[in-house]
């Protein structure tokens, strides 16, 4: 059966003393751009707990929600207002934030079948 | 079994002229297995023309004697013809339905093992989308065209409605092997400049 609702989990682990600048371009620039393509942000989390540590590495969590199969495809189908295909804006802004980066992942997740 | 797959862009008038000259062209040469060509689908494709053509040889060498054969009556048309040898081919034959393919490259120093971990994943979709009745994910040999062109992804369907609906809403679509489509996400490696392209067929074009 086709999920209500799919979660869109991405997982940064940030450079030592760089998880404010992160978080700041996350929310200033990728947030805005994913809300116009129908992502809801649920939830917000990182480890080690905050304040940030100075030091070490800090993994940042964003999970994000879309409404079933066709909102997935909405965001991934995404076009710019102008109508031009919005891929190379999002290619352009994770590798803008490749630097602050030690490693990332994005991960599709549903709820978990029954047995 | 070595396929030369074409499409070209042509004035609606001249579609059925030259699918019927493809055709007697490639029945002509010796070493063809199979010959199809069709009208591409107008809906749901990609960079795709206006008509298809998938000719089956025997072998590589009597593949490349088409293009020759072809040149003239695809003489002013944009075409882009490519040649793969089918690979990692299975499912069942089957009568009227679609046949599909997504015809794309990866980005230039694309690591292999990265392009093998994109096959791997694409090849979990006939397990998972029953609709999907015939399949084969071939390395491309040779392209003439604008992009040279790495993979040809090809299925076949029953219906339209197959592709359009279980095989874009399969979890393991949408779940793991779209990311290597998608901008979004680290395992991002194919050339968004890639071509789908879909036509009718009357029973199994890739046996």
């Amino acid at each position: 059966m086709a999920p209500d609702n799919v979660l869109i989990l991405d997982e940064l682990v940030v450079r030592p003393g760089q998880a404010a600048a992160v978080r700041a371009h996350y929310r200033a620039d990728y947030v805005p751009a994913a809300e116009r393509r129908g992502m809801v942000l649920q939830a917000a989390w990182q480890s080690p707990p905050g304040p940030d540590l100075p030091g070490v590495e800090t993994t940042l969590w964003f999970v994000w929600r879309v409404h079933g199969v066709a909102g997935w495809w909405r965001q991934r189908f995404s076009r710019l207002p102008d109508g031009s295909d919005e891929r190379a804006a999002k290619q352009a802004f994770w590798q803008g934030l490749e630097p602050l980066l030690v490693s990332r992942q994005r991960r599709m997740l549903s709820a978990q079948e029954q047995g | 079994m070595f396929v030369a797959l074409g499409m070209a862009k042509a004035p609606p008038e001249r579609r059925a002229a030259l699918i019927a000259g493809v055709l007697a062209t490639a029945g002509a040469l010796p070493g063809v297995r199979s010959a199809w060509a069709a009208p591409v689908l107008d809906r749901a494709v990609i960079n795709a023309g206006d008509i298809v053509w998938r000719v089956a040889f025997e072998d590589e060498a009597h593949a490349a004697a088409l293009a020759r054969a072809l040149a003239s009556l695809l003489a002013g048309l944009a075409v882009t013809s490519l040649g793969y040898r089918l690979e990692n081919a299975g499912g069942r034959a089957g009568g009227p339905g679609i046949w599909r393919a997504l015809v794309f490259r990866c980005f230039p120093g694309t690591e292999p093992a990265r392009k093998a971990a994109l096959a791997a994943a694409t090849l979990l979709l006939p397990g998972a989308v029953p609709e999907i009745r015939r399949w084969a994910l071939s390395p491309v040999q040779w392209t003439a065209g604008e992009t040279p062109f790495e993979f040809v992804w090809e299925q076949e369907f029953d219906a339209l409605d197959g592709l359009t609906g279980p095989y874009m809403d399969a979890p393991a679509h949408w779940g793991l092997v779209d990311a290597f489509f998608d901008a979004d996400c680290p395992e991002y490696i194919v050339d968004p400049r890639l071509v789908q392209v879909i036509g009718s067929i009357a029973g199994s074009v890739m046996g």
